[in-house]
């Protein structure tokens, strides 16, 4: 009986081994490579989002690779799924940290996950730009190895809201999804309605994974005579109010969300219900931005992916310029180094200038565009504006 | 059973503690975490064992007890400052006193009405913890203070899988036990031979939340940010539910190897086919369904390639 049990022990004792890893140097690979890699929702409610950006920093590796790669190495890549679940997302992170050693990491999508993430990378002074982040929760926290690319979640509705005050709205509706993201865009913009003299009539917060039913949420806020609503949503629930406001017959001044209808997705499956949507964007493929190789991007883009780059695909993009920036000031993968660099350097990227303050935060400016013609027309900053935005919007029955 | 088989399979859980407990000091990180996370599954798999395998109550909520306990612990340490561990024990408390709010009245209802009752008490609680704001900060969730605490995590979790283990092999082979299969096999009749059947199920929900109360609190300790989305997400419960058919529900080892083999699968495998694992774990699911119905340790039994002691 003893004998057994202790030849048991050798045994499971024994198949620890190969566990303990040994130290891999970054940038001492065998076969000079570098590794880039992260964890993104290849599946799950981010999917389509996180896959674009998922495309841009496939798109720039080949091309970082054509380039002569990063101080001469090969650039490798190695991206995992997290399935749009936090708890997949730290583990991988980890994983990616200490076993795999990838030499830079690559942020996954969302600001909740990346808020959970940073706590990872934060412990092992891993710097990562966060293109799949807008709440400035997350650099309100003091972390040191996280820099931004967006504006804040907090800006989403402010065009909009300004537009608002342009076409004399008074009573306006707030709404999304109770989760860290839409709540964050729901804050900046009770502050901007307060500042523009707006009054908010309806303020409620859904739960997440809601079946699609808006109605009772929108009845009420017709019963309160609402003039405007601010739809802080992703995709789903964006395009479910949109198609209830139109089955109730429901007329307001302006609709305008906040993620769902940057999405090239959003105006193609709706059709004539996506018109004069209001939505918030980053950045359009719209040459008149005029930043510094978007026509190239926007032409590689097309050329690999078959459709049209938006503003997820164009962070995730200028999100790798920075880090190729930032590698080349530092001359090195050293994480410390590589921090530094990146909080101090300005780099003019196809998506804007980055540059960032002392908690790691950009000033990004996004845009507001109104759907036409199934088109996204920006609208709002005036100085960028493609074209004058119809609002109020025309009466469901006029259409 | 004897008391020399007892003995022995205590001698095998000995050895299998000795290793778990020499491992994490060989390993690195992410390894300790997958290891922790293996061991977190075991505990939910076991868990919803005792109430779902032994009774036959399906139980499509059991993640309500896992959020609760994760919520009591992140609330305790991130906004009242309490060190983490004792905060487990409350999380226990408050995952027993939910057990009983709503075992209380539904477990008075049979079949499929329980399960669906059970369905229905996890998303409202979702909800509750979403809307009430002052407590739980709604969609926001919460966000621990950020500490390397892998090896803590690890040790924590283990001490509550061993107290697991032993409480589902005592609850297999004691008269407890006996009556709780009395319960399943036919309720009516186990009354009818003097068992308190509602004292009996009261006590096996009971026990059957209070280990992923606890489990939940390690795991919000280890993960650092929790939302009621993530810590009341119905796919915890089909997972543990899963890994307990797959194994062998009403038995003790079944829910062991279940979830250490489908967690194992899940993170080698399926990650290496982001778009399609979905599709295998459906796939999967029906041939388990249709080939083995008992499970790896019901499959195991009928082919006599096991002793029919293991099971209980």
């Amino acid at each position: 009986m003893k004998q057994h049990i202790w030849g048991m022990l050798t045994v499971l004792l024994g198949a620890t081994l190969p566990f303990s890893g040994s130290t891999v140097l970054a940038d001492h690979r065998s076969g000079n490579v570098v590794l880039v890699g992260g964890a993104i929702s290849q599946t799950g409610r981010y999917a389509e989002p996180a896959g674009r950006q998922y495309n841009s920093v496939k798109l720039w590796v080949d091309q970082v690779n054509q380039r002569g790669g990063l101080l001469g190495h090969k650039v490798l890549l190695t991206m995992l799924d997290d399935k749009s679940d936090t708890q997949t997302a730290i583990k991988l992170y980890e994983k990616l940290i200490t076993e795999d050693k990838v030499d830079l990491l690559v942020g996954p999508y969302s600001s909740g996950i990346t808020d959970a993430v940073a706590n990872v990378t934060e412990r092992y002074h891993m710097p990562i730009v966060a293109y799949g982040a807008a709440s400035a929760d997350i650099w309100e926290r003091g972390r040191k190895y996280i820099f931004a690319v967006n504006d804040i979640a907090e800006n989403y509705q402010k065009g909009a809201a300004h537009l608002a005050k342009q076409i004399g709205v008074k009573r306006i509706a707030i709404i999304g999804e109770d989760s860290l993201f839409p709540r964050m865009s729901r804050k900046g913009l009770e502050q901007w309605a307060k500042q523009l003299g707006l009054q908010v009539v309806v303020a409620e917060n859904y739960a997440t994974q809601k079946q699609g039913d808006y109605t009772a949420l929108l009845q009420k806020i017709k019963a309160q005579r609402v003039e405007a609503i601010f739809s802080n949503s992703y995709f789903d629930d964006a395009a479910a109010q949109i198609r209830q406001l139109r089955e109730m017959n429901y007329d307001v001044k302006f609709f305008a969300s906040t993620v769902g209808p940057g999405l090239p997705r959003f105006a193609k499956d709706l059709g004539p219900t996506a018109e004069y949507v209001l939505g918030f964007s980053q950045w359009e493929p719209n040459l008149s931005l005029g930043h510094p190789g978007m026509k190239e991007f926007i032409d590689a883009y097309k050329a690999r992916y078959g459709t049209e780059p938006n503003y997820h695909s164009a962070s995730a993009y200028a999100s790798m310029q920075v880090f190729e920036a930032a590698v080349k000031q530092a001359g090195s993968f050293d994480r410390e180094k590589l921090r530094d660099a990146l909080s101090t350097i300005q780099v003019r990227t196809m998506f804007g200038t980055y540059k960032v303050d002392e908690k790691g935060m950009t000033n990004h400016e996004g845009l507001t565009f109104q759907i036409r013609n199934g088109k996204r027309m920006i609208v709002w900053p005036p100085h960028l504006a493609e074209v004058k935005p119809i609002l109020p919007v025309p009466k469901w029955s006029e259409r | 059973m004897t008391s020399r088989e007892h003995l022995r399979y205590l001698a095998y859980l000995g050895a299998f503690l000795v290793f778990l407990a020499v491992l994490p000091f060989q390993i690195g990180v992410y390894y300790r975490s997958f290891v922790m996370f293996t061991m977190m599954w075991v505990v939910l798999a076991l868990s919803w064992n005792i109430i779902s395998g032994y009774t036959g109550y399906i139980s499509f909520g059991h993640v309500v007890f896992y959020g609760v306990g994760s919520y009591a612990s992140a609330i305790l340490v991130a906004d009242h400052g309490w060190p983490w561990i004792p905060t487990l024990l409350v999380g226990a408390v408050v995952g027993l006193a939910v057990a009983i709010l709503i075992g209380y009245p539904v477990l008075r209802l049979k079949g499929p009405y329980f399960a669906i009752a059970m369905l229905g008490a996890a998303e409202g609680t979702r909800v509750l913890v979403t809307v009430w704001d002052s407590l739980t900060h709604g969609g926001l969730g919460i966000n621990l203070p950020n500490v390397e605490n892998s090896m803590e995590t690890y040790f924590a979790m283990l001490a509550l899988m061993v107290v697991t283990i032993l409480v589902s092999y005592w609850v297999g082979h004691s008269r407890f036990g006996i009556r709780l299969n009395a319960i399943r096999e036919d309720e009516l009749a186990a009354e009818a031979l003097g068992v308190n059947t509602t004292l009996y199920k009261m006590a096996a929900f009971s026990l059957s939340a209070v280990f992923p109360a606890i489990a939940g609190g390690i795991q919000a300790n280890k993960t650092l940010y929790i939302n009621p989305d993530g810590e009341f997400l119905l796919l915890i419960t089909i997972t543990m539910t899963l890994m307990t058919m797959f194994g062998g529900k009403g038995t003790v080892i079944g829910p062991i190897v279940g979830a250490i083999l489908l967690y194992l699968f899940q993170e080698v495998v399926w990650v290496k086919f982001p778009f399609f694992h979905l599709i295998m774990f459906g796939a999967f699911l029906i041939l388990v369904a249709r080939f083995m119905p008992r499970g790896i340790v019901g499959l195991f039994i009928a082919r006599g390639w096991a002793r029919k002691g293991m099971v209980h």
